[in-house]
């Protein structure tokens, strides 16, 4: 861990170099200046968001994303106050239909992710000992330490032993949508209901409502897609701190594992039950969404994964890769030493923005990347990131999909959106965790 | 020819693309980490072993396509 994870930058001043462009252009495509900027080079210059805007890189392609992401010569950086950093900001940040008002820019060029810093501030109180029991905070060797410890709770068979519950879970679900009737907004119903409980059965919370009192809390912010306030964070504590002490041997959730399992304190468990289900939750909701929006505002391919349900798995993939809902959070790195890249000098203390949209639309990964194409084979994308910090819950995240979109294509097959699809309105930050806001269905 | 495939256990972080993308070779230990159930897997599983590794986050498998007998050259 630095003892300093502020924002100090060494190597040169901004002088005329660009913010990193965002926004979402059409429906749901990244800004096309990404794709022109990687036509030209895999790594562009770019000034970066921060108290202190200095210069940086943006890694545009799909090969150097994965060098960068898995190398540990970069590491992770966060805010002197334990947020995750963001890239973009500024004045041009805000443009295309998530665009937001000049009051907010100031807020987010700070570019702290509110949930975490929260989630942070309240977890290294618990624990003046360490720096944060969110392993999000850590860098190697305390992150290999503690994945190590987790990561076997999220293995391939692990979390199939879960699919049951899934299934039920989604089965409920469907069965209230059908009695509430149409139309409706599938967000609040479904895309939300689902991952919620979802992660209180996987992490072992009984109470919901500890983690999201109102759905759309989490699309009226801009700052990182969702905002967690502090009074949503201490009942979200409250919840983890009782579930961790009532939790008994044989409690066949993450909580009861980690305490028959692993060598992690009580405060720690707590740590981690709350990091687990406060992002297992909020970016599901927004992938879960997106895809139901992907898939019904052009209805052909809904109608194809009816009648082609052997296409669901391949097709999860390709809803990963096109829509990649972390549009910049959270794959900001800086050079621990002097690295070259892709014949590029990076320099020690040079920061570099992963671009996860950029990489996933990569032509020289995946041919015509700017179709939606189920056919595909997008195996090997980088939604959830690449390296030591690939995202913990990936599989879960699978089986939820999976399990939804063959209950509802079989329950569901007229489904179809009530608006136009250009009329759906996008959450406040989805520029930086692309969601709709609601999707009004009927079938 | 024979493909030999092996993984780095030390590397492996148990994310589980390998036993997604080809579960006839790879599986998780108890503890999450890759275990190779086939060293050399029959031609027809070479396309998802290859993928297996393509996928590893952290790069752990290695797929050695080479003749039978060492002291041949490398066939690329």
């Amino acid at each position: 861990v630095s003892t300093d994870p502020g924002t100090e930058y060494p190597n040169g001043a901004t002088d005329d170099l660009p913010y990193l462009p965002v926004g979402v252009e059409g429906l749901f495509d990244p800004p096309l200046e990404l794709a022109r900027w990687r036509n030209e080079t895999p790594l562009h210059r770019i000034r970066m968001a921060g108290p202190e805007s200095h210069p940086g890189w943006v890694v545009l392609g799909h090969r150097v994303a994965r060098e960068v992401l898995g190398d540990p010569r970069f590491e992770k950086v966060f805010t002197r106050d334990g947020g995750i950093v963001l890239p973009a900001a500024g004045p041009q940040a805000h443009r295309g239909r998530s665009g937001a008002g000049e009051d907010d820019a100031a807020r987010e060029r700070h570019g702290t992710h509110e949930g975490d810093r929260c989630l942070a501030a309240a977890v290294s109180e618990l624990d003046e000992l360490s720096r944060s029991g969110d392993p999000i905070f850590w860098n190697a060797p305390e992150h290999t330490r503690l994945r190590g410890q987790l990561a076997k709770f999220f293995s391939v068979r692990r979390i199939r032993e879960l699919r049951p519950d899934v299934n039920a879970i989604v089965s409920s679900v469907a069965a209230r949508v059908e009695e509430e009737g149409d139309p409706i907004d599938w967000v609040e119903s479904v895309a939300v209901r689902v991952p919620l409980q979802t992660i209180c059965r996987f992490v072992g919370l009984t109470d919901p409502s500890a983690l999201l009192a109102n759905t759309q809390d989490l699309f009226a912010t801009e700052t990182s897609g969702f905002t967690v306030t502090a009074e949503q964070l201490e009942r979200l504590f409250v919840e983890a701190e009782s579930a961790v002490r009532r939790a008994s041997s044989s409690s066949d959730n993450l909580i009861g594992n980690l305490l028959r399992e692993s060598n992690l304190t009580e405060r720690e468990i707590v740590g981690v039950a709350m990091a687990i289900a406060q992002t297992g939750f909020h970016t599901t909701v927004h992938l879960l969404a997106s895809a139901f929006f992907a898939l019904l505002a052009d209805r052909s391919r809904w109608v194809r994964l009816c009648n082609e349900p052997s296409l669901i798995l391949p097709a999860i993939e390709e809803l990963m890769r096109f829509l990649t809902i972390s549009r910049q959070s959270a794959h900001v790195r800086r050079a621990v030493e002097d690295v070259e890249v892709a014949g590029v000098q990076i320099k020690k203390g040079d920061w570099v923005h992963v671009s996860l949209p950029a990489a996933n639309r990569d032509p020289e990964r995946f041919p015509n990347p700017d179709e939606l194409d189920l056919d595909r084979d997008a195996s090997g994308h980088v939604l959830f990131g690449f390296g030591a910090r690939q995202c913990l819950g990936q599989n879960l995240v699978r089986v939820e999909l999976d399990v939804l979109l063959n209950e509802m294509t079989r329950r569901f097959p007229t489904l179809r959106l009530a608006v136009p699809p250009d009329e759906v309105p996008l959450s406040k930050g989805a520029h930086i965790l692309f969601a709709p806001r609601t999707l009004m269905v009927s079938w | 020819m024979v493909a030999r495939v092996s993984a780095d256990v030390t590397a492996c972080i148990g994310s589980g693309q390998c036993v997604l993308a080809a579960p006839d070779v790879f599986d998780q230990d108890d503890d999450g980490t890759v275990t190779v159930l086939d060293h050399e897997p029959p031609d027809d599983f070479l396309a998802s072993v290859r993928s297996a590794a393509q996928r590893c986050p952290v790069r752990a498998i290695t797929v050695d396509s080479r003749s039978e007998a060492p002291e041949r050259p490398y066939r690329n």
